[in-house]
């Protein structure tokens, strides 16, 4: 706990000073953050590639939005609720664009329906389950399991209630027990964690 | 990141070239006080076309205590429209439905309890005066609505049409509460078209600004990935 709040303020200091013109402050932004951000990027998409497209394009979107931070707020929430912008808008264009085109479905690429599975190869099958739970529930499930937001912040983040939040993480946990069967830690044990 | 860093080159020389110290935003609440000498100039403009009703028929407690709630409902909307506009800290819809809720509900029975003690107007004759209500509300409003949305156009709203709705009917509210005190007439076919129908023609301004605000954002990502 104490070594979040060590690396939250650490990466407040860095945003200020990044608004505060320093190309230095980016770049340590830059190699806190990418990672994360990439593989939630990914877990949306459910495409490694794409995750990594867009995690350069939210780093320009963050760049363009950089005095929307507030100072003396978390900075990792900031930069997660501008990620899911930039894919929300990039699947809106994506959406407009194929009901433009004219190319026949069979033409049409298909979606890498395992690719979540990459982004957690120690865990064989975790990746395939997880795909199987609706995007709100994983959404949720993710962003606090694996990259330890509160639920509060999740709730800030995705636009509903802390409570919301904690009943789709939990109800995401209850589809991954029912697919993965009883092999699963309880909630309780994977938020202490 | 290895394996691509040309690209990641380009995003830092892109970032490089663009980097400059910007002034972050200020809390929601202060930016609203940014706005604050439009919305008490537009709200006292009445003023100078009008006189006050007469207040002794509603009663003091009527008349002023509604106003005040009104207002705060108004700027509890305002601050909810300008924190949609801050990634990872958008309001939830429960708030944001139950705020909408008690504003109205709260519009909506105060003039009802006006009418129950004063009532005034009806339905034939009260056409021009719903038609006037209408207008001068949605003049009150206006600058209120653009001022707010220019503050939110300077954020990153994630729900462009929602904070446009929230916006157009928190600047209503604040028009509406003003408006009370110079409008005699209390039948409720007048507060709900004149009034009330003030309040949501601003809301659904405020939406379809947002609307043309999602345009113009899907217009440029479109621009950026073609």
């Amino acid at each position: 706990m104490v070594q979040k709040d060590a690396s939250a303020e650490r990466l407040a200091e860095l945003m200020v000073a990044y608004q505060g013109g320093d190309l230095a402050a980016f770049d340590a932004l830059f190699a806190e953050l990418s990672v994360p951000l990439r593989n939630y990027l990914a877990s949306l998409a459910r495409d490694l590639a794409r995750g990594e497209d867009l995690m350069q394009e939210t780093f320009l979107q963050m760049h363009r939005s950089r005095q929307t931070y507030m100072p003396g707020r978390p900075v990792k929430p900031w930069a997660f609720g501008i990620a899911r912008h930039v894919f929300l808008m990039s699947r809106r264009t994506a959406m407009r664009r194929s009901r433009h085109e004219t190319n026949p479905r069979e033409e049409l690429p298909e979606m890498p329906v395992a690719a979540l599975a990459e982004l957690f190869p120690a865990r064989d099958g975790l990746g395939q389950a997880l795909a199987l739970v609706s995007e709100n529930r994983r959404e949720a499930l993710l962003l606090h399991h694996i990259w330890g937001f509160t639920f509060r912040e999740i709730g800030d983040m995705l636009g509903i209630t802390e409570r919301a939040a904690k009943l789709r993480a939990f109800r995401g946990i209850q589809t991954l027990r029912e697919v993965l069967g009883a092999d699963m830690p309880n909630q309780g044990q994977s938020a202490n964690a | 990141m290895n394996e691509r860093p040309a690209e990641l080159q380009s995003l830092r020389a892109i970032i490089g070239d663009e980097l400059k110290p910007v002034r972050p935003l200020a809390a929601p609440w202060v930016r609203l006080l940014y706005i604050a000498p439009i919305a008490v100039a537009a709200m006292i403009m009445p003023y100078l076309y009008h006189q006050i009703r007469d207040l002794g028929t509603i009663g003091m407690l009527l008349a002023w205590v509604p106003i005040a709630i009104q207002l705060l409902l108004a700027h509890g909307l305002l601050f909810l429209a300008l924190r949609e506009g801050i990634p990872g800290w958008r309001p939830s819809q429960r708030a944001i439905g139950a705020l909408c809720l008690a504003a109205f509900t709260i519009q909506i029975v105060v003039n009802y309890l006006i009418f129950l003690r004063a009532p005034m107007g009806g339905l034939g004759a009260s056409f021009s005066m719903w038609m006037a209500c209408f207008r001068t509300e949605t003049l009150i409003g206006v600058p209120i609505l653009l001022g707010i949305a220019w503050l939110v156009s300077r954020t990153l709203p994630q729900r462009p049409m929602l904070a446009g709705f929230l916006v157009g009917t928190g600047a209503g509210m604040a028009a509406d509460s003003s408006w009370r005190l110079f409008c005699p007439y209390s039948a409720p076919t007048h507060v709900l078209l004149g009034h009330t129908g003030g309040i949501l023609i601003l809301g659904l301004t405020g939406f379809l600004l947002g609307y043309l605000w999602t345009l113009h954002a899907r217009r440029e990502e479109l621009g950026r990935t073609a």
